[in-house]
Parts: structure tokens; C-alpha cells; sequence
């Protein structure tokens, strides 16, 4: 980000957090259903402990599901484009895994994998698995025929070195964006596994905030579970402005 | 015409004609192999038949190229010169029986100059030799970098396409062309994206360098022709058929369009 749009970024927030303390004040909302900006502040700052508690938990959810999720949906793409003749049985399957709703999931995945990390990172990782395969294997389909053209006319050329010195750094900037995608799905999947079931994360303590009235606390840990995606979703947006700006040139 | 035994016959029985390539189901029937009695001064080209599916696109005929030197193939956009290069290029997939000519005896010259951005001058001069081993030998590099010095790039070897002129990245193109070092070269519209000037350099460049060599050019610019070529053939009709043309032919097409 230039600086110029990190002060414009600053000025939008800013004027958001007025405008939502304004308006509470203006017109007296109980703290127990909209607490200002200012409340939710310093409830960050009073219950810093316990949000790095479990901010901890979750980060480390979000960080082994993202992995996880990211290197099987590239494995499964590379492999689904390599072999042609298997896709008509895999990618129906990959859009049934999309079709059922992960949310839906979630209660047979803590039945299966337990109320500790694991069904979380499972969670995480099934949510971020189809934009990052989807993604990666159109990146992969769209390499520009010339390109293949040539490599096809030189004999000898090894499969997996096409695939790995063409079709794979044309696909880079597609895979980005799978990224981009998976890094804002990838805490939702994390905490909708600890709503369901668990007695650790940002998703859990969220449920008692709320179920205890603090509002304050709940929306603390919202805007921990907002800077996580915002810094995933720059580190994704970082990588692929890395690949594009490579490849601006591509015919 | 002395056809390969019977491999028409072969080809249908065998259901090459209802086969899928993915490319519009070629059924290819193409040769081009060292004629026979006539030493090794050229090249036959036996042309079987070539369709698209159920379309025929070329007709069947023989005609013979001249080894060592530029043949020039012209005619109209769309009448499947390309289509024939790339059958030649071993491009399209052709059954068995089809005696294309070796494939590591051709090379193939792309019509835009293909180079990969995310590479330098150097690795797409390389690019044959990178797809066919993990890494490239001191010896080949040494050749890439010597042959682009030859196309006048010896300074821009770790450039990367995107800080060369169109000119320079179809030297580049050149140079890996040239690091194949076949005895076969076919050309489809290498320069048609290129200003007149650069243009000019870059076919006395490729007559210099490519001398020796049997280069079809496909091309559908007539002054182009006389500039490279030494003989010129003319792809026309439906089914094309191949017809030989001489200088003075094309020289005639050129007034006749003026």
C-alpha cells in the first residue's frame, strides 16, 4: 500500500468509528446491544490476557487449516490437470464438496475429529480447498496455446518440466487470487468449528461474551478475528502483485 | 504418386478419422521425407490428404523442397498454411502410419515471438534444452549466449522480454530457434508483427544465420517472400492445393495489386 492509500484507508476507518460513536451516543443505545468504539477499546486493552489466550488458539486453527487446505487444492489441481482422463470422475466430486455446506459440517465434524483443534483445521481447510483448486486449475487450463504450440513442437520435452517452466508460473496470478479468497474464508471456517464446539478460541469466546452480555468483549474479539483476515488477505494480495507484475507482459 | 503402402487404407480401417485430438479431429496423411533418387539436394513432400473431422482441407499431391534452402509458402488467410506447419512441426498429433518428418530434426518457429516474461533473454534462448532436463549444461549456455551475440544481443542476455523492443524479442526468438540447431526449419509469419525497418533487418539477419538450413516460411506478405525466399510455393483453393510459383510470378502479383 502507498502512503496515500494507507491515509485514505485511515480516514475511512476513522470517520466509520465517529460516525458509530455518534450514533449510539445520539441515540442512547444500551451498551448491551451496540457498545461504542471507544468501550470496545478498551475492553481490548482490560482483557488483553485472555484475548491473546485464545487469539492464539485461533490464529494457530486458521494458520494449519489455510496450509492445509492450500496444499491439497494445489496438489489436486495439478494432478486433475496432468491426467485428463480422471477429471470426468473428480471434478463433479469437487463441486459436491463445494455443493454441501461446510456450516452443515461442522457438528459431524466435531462428532468425528473432537472438540480440540482438529475439527477446526479440518473446518478451515475444507472451506479454502475449492477456491484454491478451482482457481489454480483454470490458471493452469488458460496457459496461451503458442506457448504449448512450441513446447509441443520440441521432441523430447520432459511432461513435468512443461508443466512445472510454463504451465505453473502462467497459473501463479490465478492461484493469487484463490488466495485472496481462501485468506478471508479460512478464519470463518476456524471459528464457525469453535461455535459448534470447543472451549478455546476467539469463536468461543465470543458465544459467552454474548451469551454474558459483554458486547464489548464480543466486539473485541470481532475486530482481532478482522485484523487476522485483513493480514492473511495482504500477505495473499502481496503474493500475487509479486507473480502479476512478473507476467504484465504475457502476449 | 508413390503413396507408403496402402497406410491410407490403414489409417481409415483403423478408425484414425473418427479418433478425437482434442484439435478438431486432424486426420493428418503428411510427408516429408529425403526424396529419393535426387541425393540429398531436397525434400518430398507428400501430401495424403488433410481434413478437419468430415472437411477436407488440403488435397493430395507431392512436390519437392529444396534442401539448404529458404521455400517460402504464401497464399490467403485461412487456406491452412499454418494447419500444415503445425502437422510438419509434429504440433497436431497424426496417427502412426504418417511419416512426418523427425521431430528432432524440426523446429518450429512461432508467429508471435513466445518468449515466457518470467525469463531472461538467456533461459528462453534455452528453452529446448530447459524442457528437456532439470538443469542446462555450461556448454549450452555457452552456445545461447554466443548465439546471442550473433542476433546482436549480447548485452541484453539477463534482460527480460518485457524490457526488449519488439525487434530485439524476435531476435530472441531467433537465437532460440537457431539453439535447436535442426536440419529442418519451418517459420509460420515470423516477422509479421514488426515495423518495416525491423522487419528488413531481421530477414537479412535470418538469411545470414539460417544459411545452410531447409526453411519453409509461411508468410502472406509477397515482398516478404522475395526477400527470403529462393523458391516459393502457393497454397490455394478448397481442398489447397500446393502450385510451385516463380520469382516472376509473385513480381506479377505485386504490379497487378498496384
Amino acid at each position: 500500500m502507498t502512503p496515500h492509500k494507507a491515509l485514505a484507508f485511515l480516514l475511512s476507518l476513522i470517520s466509520i468509528f465517529a460516525l458509530w460513536q455518534g450514533l449510539v451516543r445520539g441515540l442512547k443505545l444500551p451498551p448491551y446491544l451496540l457498545p461504542t468504539p471507544l468501550a470496545v477499546g478498551k475492553s481490548l486493552v482490560h482483557n488483553a490476557p485472555l484475548l491473546a489466550l485464545h487469539t492464539s488458539t485461533t490464529l494457530q486453527e486458521i494458520f494449519y487449516g489455510f496450509a492445509l487446505g492450500t496444499g491439497c487444492g494445489i496438489g489436486f489441481a495439478v494432478i486433475l490437470f496432468s491426467f485428463p482422463k480422471i477429471r470426468p470422475f473428480f471434478l463433479p466430486l469437487l463441486l459436491i464438496s463445494q455443493a454441501l455446506p461446510v456450516f452443515a459440517l461442522a457438528p459431524l465434524l466435531v462428532l468425528w475429529a473432537g472438540y480440540g483443534m482438529a475439527s477446526k483445521v479440518i473446518m478451515a481447510s475444507l472451506i479454502v480447498f475449492f477456491p484454491v483448486t478451482s482457481a489454480l486449475y483454470d490458471g493452469l487450463k488458460n496457459t496461451p496455446t503458442a506457448w504449448i504450440d512450441l513446447a509441443n513442437s520440441i521432441s523430447g520435452a520432459k511432461k513435468w518440466l512443461v508443466l512445472w517452466r510454463i504451465h505453473l508460473p502462467t497459473a501463479l496470478p490465478a492461484l493469487g487470487s484463490g488466495l485472496k479468497l481462501a485468506a478471508t474464508f479460512a478464519p470463518i471456517g476456524a471459528v464457525i468449528g469453535e461455535w459448534v464446539g470447543s472451549g478455546k478460541g476467539l469463536g468461543y469466546l465470543m458465544l459467552h461474551a454474548n451469551a454474558r452480555m459483554q458486547i464489548d468483549l464480543m466486539f473485541a474479539a470481532l475486530s482481532i478475528l478482522a485484523v487476522i483476515t485483513l493480514s492473511l488477505y495482504g500477505l495473499a494480495s502481496m503474493f500475487t502483485r509479486h507473480f502479476s507484475h512478473r507476467q504484465q507482459e504475457i502476449l | 504418386m508413390p503413396y507408403p503402402e496402402g497406410s491410407i487404407v490403414q489409417a481409415m480401417l483403423r478408425g484414425y478419422n473418427n479418433h478425437s485430438y482434442g484439435y478438431g479431429d486432424p486426420l493428418n496423411l503428411i510427408w516429408l521425407t529425403p526424396a529419393k533418387g535426387t541425393g540429398l539436394s531436397s525434400y518430398s513432400l507428400s501430401i495424403l490428404a488433410l481434413s478437419f473431422g468430415q472437411t477436407p482441407v488440403m488435397a493430395s499431391q507431392a512436390l519437392t523442397i529444396p534442401q539448404g534452402e529458404i521455400t517460402c509458402l504464401l497464399g490467403r488467410s485461412g487456406v491452412g498454411k499454418t494447419t500444415l506447419l503445425k502437422v510438419l512441426a509434429g504440433i497436431f498429433p497424426s496417427p502412426p502410419e504418417t511419416r512426418n518428418p523427425k521431430p528432432e530434426t524440426v523446429t518450429y518457429h512461432p508467429q508471435q515471438d513466445c518468449l515466457l516474461p518470467w525469463c531472461t533473454a538467456l533461459e528462453n534462448v534455452l528453452f529446448a534444452a530447459r524442457l528437456k532436463a532439470r538443469r542446462t549444461t555450461q556448454e549450452q549456455q555457452s552456445i545461447a549466449l554466443t548465439l546471442l551475440a550473433q542476433v546482436g544481443l549480447a548485452d541484453y542476455a539477463h534482460h527480460r522480454p518485457a524490457q526488449l523492443s519488439g525487434g530485439m524479442r524476435q531476435r530472441v526468438a531467433l537465437a532460440r530457434t537457431l539453439f535447436q540447431d535442426t536440419p529442418l526449419v519451418l517459420m509460420d509469419e515470423p516477422f509479421s508483427a514488426l515495423d518495416y525497418t525491423t522487419r528488413t533487418e531481421l530477414h537479412a539477419l535470418t538469411k545470414r544465420l539460417l544459411q545452410g538450413k531447409t526453411v519453409l516460411v509461411v508468410t502472406h506478405d509477397p515482398f516478404e517472400a522475395l526477400t527470403l525466399g529462393t523458391h516459393f510455393l502457393l497454397l490455394e483453393g478448397s481442398p489447397a492445393v500446393l502450385n510451385p510459383l516463380r520469382r516472376a510470378d509473385i513480381q506479377q502479383m505485386l504490379q497487378g495489386a498496384a
